[in-house]
């Protein structure tokens, strides 16, 4: 009985917690996350699109589709370009490396991508690709993969100048 | 007779080709996104979602996408999904949020279809949209026991209506092909969706855990942790194509 007790008044604590954080809340249960963030200095970030061959795929995160090319995300580590011109023959062309990415779009030649925080706009000309803009700072750092309670903001031990890339398991 | 027969039914054709087409977006030079995509490019404007903020990115020089406006929303933001250039369907853990952005920078709420706090992506033609409800066990932001499908009447964008819900096992990304909806659910499953009352079972391979789905007419690309897939469909079938 005492036990269903205890279960009960986490499962309230558990419940309060998820709404007040819907509401935009600073996270204020420092949980111990099974996740430690790998981060970056921020001029490396910003030196960071290149453009390797292809690798294999794994990982997988969003999918876009422009004309014959898809663009698959490896979960923070980049996009795998591959050639579907001919969907029972898809052909992995290259990597293209933007550390702390997950989501693009594509207008016409024009690639944007989240890099971290930053939005960038890239074009891939096949055999290079280039950053031709960079907007610093837009979106909040990468969470925890266990939602947004935990954060790395206001730690003691994190350098100055540096962007949160990845989390990896402890 | 049964000549208007004949033109109503090619009329139903026609009305369930163009809302395919609108899955993504169909606007010249802008790519197509999966269910779960984040980022949308409509009516000249990046669209993001991010947390608990949408921003709003001005592409008039694509070259240089210059932040316009910044909007928070009350629930964490988890995909967008452009219909056309006037419309953009926000998923959050909380519900769906529908807005006007054919005024682009300006947002216009027009609804919020609330739900149980869980995952959910969403896709939409003219007149339903399509949510999925998914519970991770692992994940705070969306543990709520809930996995199902809501069809929801959104006719009047302002008055959007549940129609019906249906139980899954854990659904991730969805996508819409006229009227097959293919859900992203333990495998990949085809839903004939011609009545919205009813929820018919056509195909699937469970072979796989898919995560997302696009549909390219009747190419149908999806992706798993374990690689991509891709199928030609017809008649109700998958025919698998290729796996990267």
């Amino acid at each position: 009985m005492k036990y269903l007790k205890i279960v009960f008044i986490n499962l309230l604590l558990f419940g309060l917690g998820s709404c007040d954080y819907r509401y935009g809340g600073e996270p204020y249960y420092d949980y111990n996350s099974q996740y430690t963030p790998v981060i970056m200095d921020r001029a490396d970030l910003e030196q960071s699109i290149r453009i390797i061959g292809p690798r294999e795929i794994k990982d997988f995160g969003k999918i876009y589709i422009k004309d014959s090319l898809l663009f698959i995300n490896e979960k923070f580590e980049g996009i795998h370009v591959v050639d579907n011109s001919d969907p029972s023959n898809p052909e992995n062309l290259a990597f293209i490396v933007i550390p702390g990415n997950i989501d693009i779009s594509i207008l016409n030649d024009v690639i944007y991508a989240d890099n971290a925080v930053d939005l960038i706009a890239i074009k891939y000309t096949g055999d290079s690709v280039i950053v031709i803009d960079r907007n610093r700072n837009i979106f909040p750092e990468l969470p925890a993969p266990e939602g947004q309670y935990y954060s790395y903001e206001g730690s003691d031990d994190r350098p100055e100048n540096s962007v949160i890339v990845k989390w990896i398991l402890k | 007779m049964k000549k208007l027969l004949i033109i109503l039914f090619t009329t139903i054709l026609v009305t369930s080709c163009d809302s395919s087409e609108s899955v993504g977006t169909n606007s010249s030079g802008i790519g197509q996104g999966g269910s779960l995509a984040r980022f949308a490019v409509a009516n000249g404007h990046l669209y993001t979602v991010n947390n608990n903020e949408v921003s709003v990115f001005s592409l008039a020089n694509p070259e240089n996408p210059v932040q316009l406006s910044r909007l928070n929303i009350s629930a964490i933001g988890e995909t967008i999904f452009p219909l056309g250039d006037s419309t953009i369907f926000i998923g959050t853990t909380s519900g769906m949020y529908i807005y006007d952005v054919s005024d682009a920078p300006a947002m216009t709420l027009l609804s919020n279809y609330r739900h149980v706090v869980s995952c959910d992506p969403v896709v939409a033609n003219a007149n339903f949209a399509y949510v999925t409800l998914r519970t991770e066990s692992n994940n705070f932001n969306c543990a709520r026991g809930v996995n199902q499908l809501d069809i929801i009447n959104i006719q009047d964008l302002s008055n959007p209506i549940l129609i019906s819900s249906f139980p899954l096992i854990q659904p991730k990304g969805l996508g819409l092909y006229g009227d097959t909806l293919l859900i992203c659910d333990k495998g990949l499953k085809v839903f004939d969706v011609s009545n919205p009352n009813s929820l018919v079972l056509l195909d699937a391979d469970e072979d796989f855990d898919a995560v997302d789905i696009i549909p390219n007419g009747n190419l149908m690309i999806t992706v798993s942790e374990s690689g991509l897939k891709q199928y030609r469909y017809k008649n109700g079938k998958l025919n698998f194509l290729s796996a990267l």
